[in-house]
């Protein structure tokens, strides 16, 4: 099973911590060591019916999300800034500018 | 995805390295596959997981459009916003900057999720996987203002 880019959002013990994304809380058996929650970790494992449990065969940290985020959100800001520089309306069409 | 302002200036650079017409449509569609599918996605999931639980295909329909086949339907619908008498060009640089941002995007590892590039027609994932998903950061700011440099160098922006 693969978890691309799923938020930690609960440590319960050393040995198992819960991602969060499509589902919430799924509980995953692994070293905890070095996480905190909001980190973003991309984990390989396998599915333990008995506990519904997730056994991680490996972990992907992933340190630079957020500052990813924050990069893209700038550059969100950024095109909104500058829209009007560069596009209008004009009788319910966007006419370009500049 | 590589992030926002990544992808704009790498827009920028390449339009204006090109001297192409159009470049804010070209950004545009560069920034389109996101602002459509990961912005909303995103939203909706820090929605679900921190406040209340949302229907998954609140937070993963936007996915198509992220896709070569949402993305085309996107540029055709969106070019009609513009006057007649530039809407070709408007698709094409629009088709060109989503183009530009798909290509970047499969430069990047997710360890094996790849992106859906036949969907709806088929489920075949496939990335390039040479960089992390993460390797983009480093290069934004300085990209952002290289490509500041380069397109203030530039006499006619259309």
């Amino acid at each position: 099973m693969l978890f691309p880019l799923w938020e930690v959002t609960h440590i319960r013990d050393a040995s198992v911590y819960e991602i969060s994304k499509t589902m919430r809380g799924v509980a995953v058996e692994g070293s905890s060591a070095g996480l905190t929650v909001g980190d973003t970790v991309t984990v390989k494992g396998t599915f333990r019916s008995s506990d519904q449990a997730v056994v991680e065969t490996e972990r992907i940290d992933h340190p630079m999300r957020r500052v990813k985020g924050l990069l893209s959100i700038i550059g969100l800001l950024l095109g909104a800034g500058l829209w009007p520089r560069f596009f209008g309306w004009e009788a319910g069409r966007v006419v370009l500018r500049g | 995805m590589a992030d926002l302002l990544t992808h704009g200036a790498a827009a920028v650079l390449l339009k204006s390295g090109l001297r192409g017409r159009f470049i804010p449509v070209f950004v545009l569609g560069t920034v389109m596959p996101d602002l459509c599918s990961r912005v909303p996605a995103i939203g909706l999931g820090y929605v679900h997981v921190h406040m209340t639980p949302v229907p998954s295909f609140l937070t993963h329909g936007w996915q198509p459009m992220h896709h070569p086949v949402g993305l085309v339907l996107l540029a055709f619908l969106t070019s009609f916003l513009f006057r007649e008498a530039v809407r070709t060009s408007v698709f094409w640089n629009l088709i060109g900057g989503m183009a530009l941002h798909l290509g970047l995007d499969l430069l990047q590892s997710h360890h094996g999720a790849g992106y859906l590039l036949g969907f709806p027609f088929s489920d075949f994932a496939w990335e390039l996987g040479v960089m992390g998903s993460e390797a983009t950061v480093g290069w934004a700011i300085p990209l952002s203002l290289l490509a500041w440099f380069v397109y203030r160098k530039r006499a006619s922006p259309l």
